[in-house]
């Protein structure tokens, strides 16, 4: 595992996607660029895209615009789908085949099959080998879908809404060797989920999708960096003038209190209570205001993308 | 100083304190206990991944904020060691210091001071005592994250 | 806050458990559950399939293996069968005797002949309805068709290895059941009348026709599968096809066929008329007519008004009929007939197919 959190080859970029259905827009006009080695979240409220986005990653779908790659290649290609493993929301697996097979399916179709992890992280979970999928609880279930992604050994590892289904000591055990494994091999994972608390000390890197474009993007620690959390009181309506100076994300008062979100463009002053936001705060605040202005880090910004659309200040 | 130790590092989700910050402050607390010694290994980013539930890279990265106050020391291949202790004769439970403290505590105590009461007057006595603050024990600093 | 552990002995007992339980599980539950024991054992019992084709045959092999083994049980019933009839026509005195003096002692051979070509004229629709239908249908109502395509295989190969495997065991059944049932009737194809060779029990079930029936109607219900995507309406949708499909071909079936026209030598009008002789016992018949002097067709209700004799001769006078026909496709035409026509079902499944590569592969998902 790399010991730096360099923003090397990206694993994926997002040129200009935009995906539309029958009903509308589920995606559009969206750019970003995810390093290698990463966990990444991929936020954003039910129906934002995140699903569309990972299909036309796994070459589930085919984007209505632009266009995607994965370390450098389409998805289709031969290459980045032995590369890429994707596990769908719905985790579909044969019922009829007993754990053991549905391994045997992994070994079968991937030429770089790795037995023994797959093996492993089916133990892990003393989930018996003879047993039927159709048998298993939801918890077993996506662990053996898991250990199926895991043994095909990919660099990206997609993953629609892992834990969805899943108890809190069985979603906390599964995270575990899922860090684990990645972070043993430098894996890219791309994590969608609307639970933001299932993020928290998990990503180190995030990706805000709402209203169909991208609201957010960019390694966890920049992002809290340039984000501060203001209290004060409030004067008058609306907020201090002075607060003005600095990039407003979301603003929110009650009685005479009021907190502010905000991007600083300088030394924040004032008679105000400053502390840095948590994550869930920060990603709150931007899934509730869809109007703030985007904010797309160095290293999450495509090559040649128009730093217009939010650079950091810092 | 053969044998190995670890810690077991224990993550709260929901204090707000950033993992990274949760695992600086358990091992200093650990080297001050003596629960951890100089040639103790810590646990490898893998194995905090698999219990807590943390990704490696936050875990890299205490160990290096750990590395940097010259505290620990990765060795290749091994995995990251204890350098030195933070533990002194007068943090141990036996020492004076300590017997003065429980003394003052139940004094406190007959005083009728509840537990929060307490906890109140330590922590104003600490803010007047160590008011640089060198360590931010809790709450995350904008300060701090800039570094790296 | 910090709890002490010692990872080097917990590590190794977690370790030795996992060898414990990796040998247990060898050796508790045997070959058959271990992933790689089970690769080593299959290997010495029969040939091992790899890769896509262990994964259809995996997937599929409860349909596959019930109709591999109905084809065995068909066939032991038929060479059965055939045995009874052969012992009965040697009994009989068969072909010296003519088997329509038999009558009601033959009755139960040709009983037995009814009841299996039921069962066989309706293995295109069961096969299409329970086979092709579902083949895709279920892998994309379960969502395991992205399962598939998350893996390192094209989706051209998987549905190559589906369509090729289907194929090969729906061939591999129907063959042998059309030949075999073939080979029960032939001892009496040619000698006994009360079979019309063009019947769908006949004619639908021996040579190339089952195969092509079958085949047409399973890859007919793959493509519908994959239009509705849903395993029951699928279904559903195929018996209809496959049944109209049966009904087109029963339709058309006889145009494939030259009709031949078997004319009595004309007499002169007023004398009785005879009917042609030389239409073979076998063949299929159409209507027979009046010919009149000039050549004109008559319907055989000419002059019928009339039961009086003497009115009938001067209608039949009077309109100059002088002798009559009979159309009829000889026995001798089946076998060509049965090929033109697989060869038309063939080239629509052939179509199929290739649609279901061209279109198809982009809704595999």
């Amino acid at each position: 595992m790399s010991d730096v959190m360099y923003a090397g080859e990206p694993a994926l970029e997002a040129h200009g996607l935009g995906m539309r259905y029958r009903r509308g827009w589920a995606l559009r006009d969206c750019t970003f660029r995810l390093p290698a080695g990463r966990v990444c979240g991929l936020v954003g409220p039910n129906g934002a895209g995140k699903t569309t986005l990972l299909n036309i990653a796994a070459h589930v779908l085919k984007p209505t615009q632009g266009s995607l790659s994965l370390f450098g290649e389409a998805p289709g290609s031969v290459e980045s789908g032995r590369r890429t493993a994707f596990l769908a929301q719905e985790k579909p697996l044969f019922r009829r085949f007993t754990v053991a097979e549905t391994l045997r399916l992994g070994r079968e179709l991937n030429p770089g099959w790795d037995q023994r992890a797959a093996e492993d992280i089916v133990r892990a979970g003393n989930v018996p080998f003879h047993a039927k999928i159709g048998t298993l609880s939801g918890g077993q279930r996506t662990r053996v879908a898991v250990a199926l992604a895991f043994g095909k050994r990919p660099d990206l590892l997609l993953l629609d809404e892992p834990m969805s289904d899943l108890d809190p000591v069985v979603r906390h055990e599964l995270m575990g060797t899922l860090l684990a494994e990645a972070g043993e091999r430098g894996t890219t994972v791309v994590m969608s989920t609307h639970v933001l608390a299932e993020l928290e000390n998990v990503c180190d890197f995030l990706v805000v999708v709402s209203g169909g474009g991208v609201r957010l993007a960019g390694d966890v620690d920049d992002l809290m960096t340039v984000h501060t959390l203001i209290t004060g009181v409030r004067e008058g309506e609306g907020l201090p003038a002075a607060l003005g100076y600095h990039t407003l994300v979301e603003a929110r008062t009650s009685g005479r209190q009021f907190t502010a979100l905000v991007r600083p463009e300088g030394p924040v002053t004032g008679p105000w209570e400053v502390a840095a936001p948590s994550m869930e705060e920060l990603l709150l605040a931007y899934l509730r205001s869809p109007d703030a202005p985007p904010l797309i880090t160095p290293t999450a910004q495509v090559q040649g993308q128009a730093s217009g659309t939010g650079t950091v200040a810092a | 100083m053969g044998e190995v130790v670890a810690v077991e590092y224990r993550i709260d989700r929901r204090s707000g304190v950033p993992a990274f910050q949760q695992i600086v402050q358990q091992t200093k607390q650990a080297l001050r206990l003596g629960v951890l010694v100089p040639g103790d290994r810590l646990p490898t980013a893998k194995d905090v991944a698999e219990k807590s539930a943390v990704n490696p890279n936050t875990t890299l990265k205490a160990y290096r904020e750990l590395e940097r106050e010259g505290l620990v020391e990765p060795r290749p291949g091994q995995g990251t060691f204890v350098r030195r202790t933070l533990g002194r004769p007068e943090t141990g439970t036996d020492s004076p210091l300590y017997g003065e403290l429980v003394a003052w505590m139940s004094k406190a105590a007959a005083a009728g001071l509840e537990q929060e009461d307490v906890a109140a007057l330590v922590a104003s006595a600490l803010e007047k005592q160590y008011a640089t603050g060198t360590t931010a024990v809790t709450g995350a600093t904008t300060t701090r994250s800039t570094g790296e | 806050m910090s709890t002490f552990t010692s990872p080097p002995t917990d590590g190794k007992i977690r370790t030795a458990n996992r060898t414990m339980n990796g040998t247990m599980n060898a050796t508790t539950n045997g070959p058959r559950h271990g992933a790689r024991n089970a690769t080593t054992a299959q290997t010495t019992r029969r040939p091992r399939l790899s890769g896509m084709t262990w994964l259809v045959w995996r997937q599929h092999r409860a349909a596959f293996w019930t109709m591999l083994a109905a084809t065995v049980v068909s066939v032991a019933w038929i060479v059965y069968q055939r045995g009874q009839m052969t012992d009965f026509l040697d009994a009989y005195g068969f072909p010296a005797k003519n088997l329509d003096d038999a009558e009601k002692e033959f009755e139960p051979y040709i009983g037995a002949f009814s009841s299996v070509t039921t069962g066989l004229t309706a293995i295109p629709v069961i096969l299409g309805v329970l086979l092709g239908a579902p083949l895709l249908a279920g892998d994309l109502e379960n969502g395991t068709a992205k399962l598939i395509a998350a893996q390192s295989v094209s989706r051209n190969r998987w549905l190559a290895t589906k369509l090729a495997l289907t194929g090969l065991v729906v061939t591999v059944t129907t063959v042998t059941l059309s030949a075999v049932f073939a080979w029960w009737w032939s001892p009496i194809k040619l000698h006994y009348v009360d079979i019309d060779w063009t019947s769908r029990e006949f004619f639908n079930t021996t040579g190339p026709v089952p195969v092509a029936l079958s085949l047409l109607s399973v890859f007919g219900g793959v493509l519908i599968g994959v239009i509705v995507r849903r395993t029951l309406a699928a279904m559903v949708v195929t018996l209809g096809f496959t049944v109209a499909l049966q009904m087109v071909w029963g339709y058309f079936k006889l145009s494939l066929g030259d009709i031949v026209t078997a004319t009595t030598k004309p007499v002169s009008p007023g004398t009785p008329i005879t009917f042609p002789s030389s239409v073979p016992r076998t063949a299929h018949a159409f209507d027979a007519s009046y010919v009149s002097g000039s050549g004109k067709l008559f319907d055989l209700t000419t002059c019928t008004d009339t039961p009086a004799e003497e009115a009938t001769t001067s209608c039949m006078k009077k309109a100059d009929i002088v002798g009559a026909s009979i159309d009829y496709i000889p026995i001798s035409q089946m076998s060509s007939m049965q090929w033109f026509g697989a060869s038309i079902l063939f080239a629509l499944t052939a179509g199929i197919v290739a649609f279901l590569f061209f279109w198809g592969r982009k809704r595999l998902v």
